[in-house]
């Protein structure tokens, strides 16, 4: 792993779940690299795997879904050990330290991600007090008021004693960053963190996203089904389909570039502001396959308007077009292979 | 930020739910009768200079006087005196049951939501098990063994007791264990003890104090109704219960009414006010019709 340059590596990730007696396929083989201070954008439909994999990360799958194959390497820092995700267990003590303290993660939906019985103050608290043990109340409270001022949570010190309900949705949003960065992780997940908002909070909280990683250095995976935010806060984007990371780049090369079908499928789909009134948006026909089919071969050839002879015999190997570029499709074949 | 700055910090969940039960008049008066019988029995010594034990043959069925306001029973004790400190057994006897039968069930009902799975179920067939008991018979056979005893009665009621909170609670922790506060929680890094203790059982709190408030009133109820039969507590401590049982005895029913009237009009007074209050909170903790 390149300690160095790189926070996360996930190698060939593969989670299952057993549903009654049929196995769901969710995330089949899935490889990325977050680069440290860095945002990672993952895009794909709903059902594609982004979720998994990052609630495999943290080992926060449901008792019925498991990592079967593949590697998620973590490094804090650029001088500590490694540490491999995949193999600890999921309620163990090593996972549990590693969560809120060295990668934190927000959800998608705000509004009941909070426990109404307690105060946002007491709530940020508890995170921090798990993690930083024997930090005196009254550096920890000063430590929390700073952070909520610092996100933008107006009169901080009052708001720090009121509860979930009396605070709306982008707030609640900006307390959820405040429990997940109270501790200064180094990796923040964020699962859909704006798709309960509206689009003015939306974007005041990707906003603060980008602040954060600038002024503490947190790397970032956003996951999103929005090209829109991709576009607006990310670095890198990962595109998967089907539990797969079809094609992945900078953000540069995704959008100037795109190789892969669905990749441009998906770009195609997003309204651009001053396109001709009566043309109307493409969409891709068909839908995603159930999860619970094995594919032998290119999970996006039914759907795929280039597809071929070549893409019912079986997985495309995964192609590097361009330095940092991957594509996993026969459209590049010629290219340089990547393991 | 004007609707934001207009609720001010204090505007907490407890303060919002103490408004909603003070403007229910019933459940104020529940609470109010409640009070001042527990306040009464509490400071029985300074309301009457008599021992409710003490027999004086001299006094047998005197009536109501200055100096005996309720009169006296068939073995000359003050019966004003029997009420006022028996209130304080049967009280006891009902809160402690209660309080401890609801606690072991919360706690029970917790782990058992919780967990699920074969955890769930075994603790799912523990609690039909002890709820096909009849208490009653629970108590007859426990008394016969190991005699009788206001320890050996509350013992079995909680024995027997702590089924349905369990069962409440479990049924809201199923509900609320798949709210996304809790994957939060987990995110976080937060031990499963932790998350079912401190962050879902707060949750519950409304189901457990609803219950308690009945079952209060349920246990005392319970008391008097052994004792009556001569099977709950020993004759020797003054409890309603066993103020009642003096109405089984045909000529003391017909001639001498105040001896079962007075613990009688009491105990039922005090279960009423404890059913008032229970159902003004459960008003406050329902959330359906929010």
């Amino acid at each position: 792993m390149d300690v160095k340059n790189n926070i996360l590596e996930i190698e060939h990730l593969q989670t299952q779940f057993r549903v009654g007696r049929k196995k769901v396929y969710a995330v089949n083989d899935v490889s990325l690299t977050v680069k440290r201070g860095h945002t990672l954008g993952i895009v794909g439909e709903s059902g594609c795997g982004k979720s998994v994999t990052a609630h495999s990360i943290l080992q926060l799958l449901p008792q019925n879904g498991a990592i079967t194959g593949g590697s998620i390497l973590f490094a804090p820092d650029a001088d500590s050990p490694v540490m491999e995700l995949q193999k600890m267990k999921r309620t163990g003590k090593e996972i549990r330290a590693v969560r809120g303290q060295k990668i934190a993660m927000i959800f998608q939906d705000p509004l009941s991600s909070l426990n109404p019985v307690y105060t946002i103050g007491y709530q940020i608290m508890e995170n921090l007090k798990l993690h930083e043990k024997g930090i005196s109340k009254e550096e920890a409270k000063a430590r929390i008021i700073d952070l909520l001022g610092k996100l933008g949570i107006p009169e901080p010190a009052q708001r720090y004693n009121e509860y979930p309900h009396q605070f709306s949705g982008g707030m609640k949003q900006r307390v959820m960053i405040a429990i997940a960065m109270i501790c200064n992780p180094g990796l923040l997940i964020a699962d859909e963190p704006t798709t309960a908002l509206d689009v003015t909070i939306q974007a005041q909280i990707l906003r603060l996203m980008k602040q954060l990683k600038e002024d503490f250095g947190t790397s970032i995976i956003l996951i999103t089904h929005n090209m829109g935010i991709v576009a607006e806060a990310c670095d890198e984007v990962a595109v998967m389909y089907m539990g797969r990371v079809v094609e992945s780049g900078t953000k540069r090369q995704i959008f100037a570039n795109p190789q892969h079908p669905y990749t441009c499928a998906l770009l195609r789909s997003v309204p651009v502001p001053g396109m001709p009134e009566d043309k109307e948006l493409d969409s891709i026909p068909g839908s995603t396959p159930d999860a619970s089919i094995r594919f032998d071969h290119c999970e996006f050839q039914p759907r795929c308007e280039h597809a071929c002879g070549r893409c019912m015999d079986g997985f495309p190997p995964v192609y590097e077009c361009e330095p940092g570029h991957m594509v996993r499709c026969f459209v590049k074949e010629g290219a340089r292979q990547h393991d | 930020m004007k609707t934001m700055k207009f609720q001010k910090s204090k505007d907490s969940i407890a303060r919002r739910n103490l408004q909603k039960l003070l403007s229910n008049k019933l459940a104020i008066f529940g609470f109010a009768v409640m009070m001042i019988i527990m306040i009464l029995c509490a400071i029985a010594p300074l309301l009457t200079p008599y021992d409710p034990t003490y027999i004086d043959m001299s006094l047998r069925y005197a009536p109501v006087s200055a100096e005996h306001p309720l009169g006296c029973d068939q073995s000359g004790r003050d019966v004003f005196a029997r009420i006022l400190y028996g209130g304080r057994v049967s009280i006891v006897i009902g809160l402690v049951s209660a309080l401890c039968a609801n606690v072991l069930g919360a706690i029970i009902g917790c782990v058992s939501g919780f967990f699920g799975g074969k955890v769930d179920q075994a603790l799912m067939y523990a609690s039909e098990i002890f709820s096909c008991f009849p208490s009653t018979m629970l108590v007859l056979i426990v008394m016969a063994l190991a005699g009788e005893g206001v320890l050996i009665m509350i013992l079995v009621f909680i024995f027997t007791g702590w089924v349905s909170t369990m069962r409440m609670v479990r049924s809201r922790i199923l509900s609320l264990k798949n709210e996304p506060f809790v994957e939060n929680c987990k995110a976080n890094g937060i031990s499963s003890a932790s998350i079912m203790f401190r962050h879902l059982l707060p949750n519950t709190m409304g189901v457990f104090i609803i219950n308690i408030t009945s079952t209060v009133a349920g246990y005392v109820l319970s008391e008097a109704g052994l004792s009556f039969l001569g099977l709950g507590v020993p004759k020797g401590i003054p409890t309603w219960g066993n103020m009642l049982n003096a109405a089984r005895n045909l000529s003391t029913m017909q001639n001498y009414p105040i001896l079962w009237i007075a613990p009688g009009i009491v105990l039922s007074l005090f279960v009423l006010a404890v059913n008032f209050f229970g159902d003004g909170l459960r008003d406050v903790f329902d959330v359906k019709d929010e």
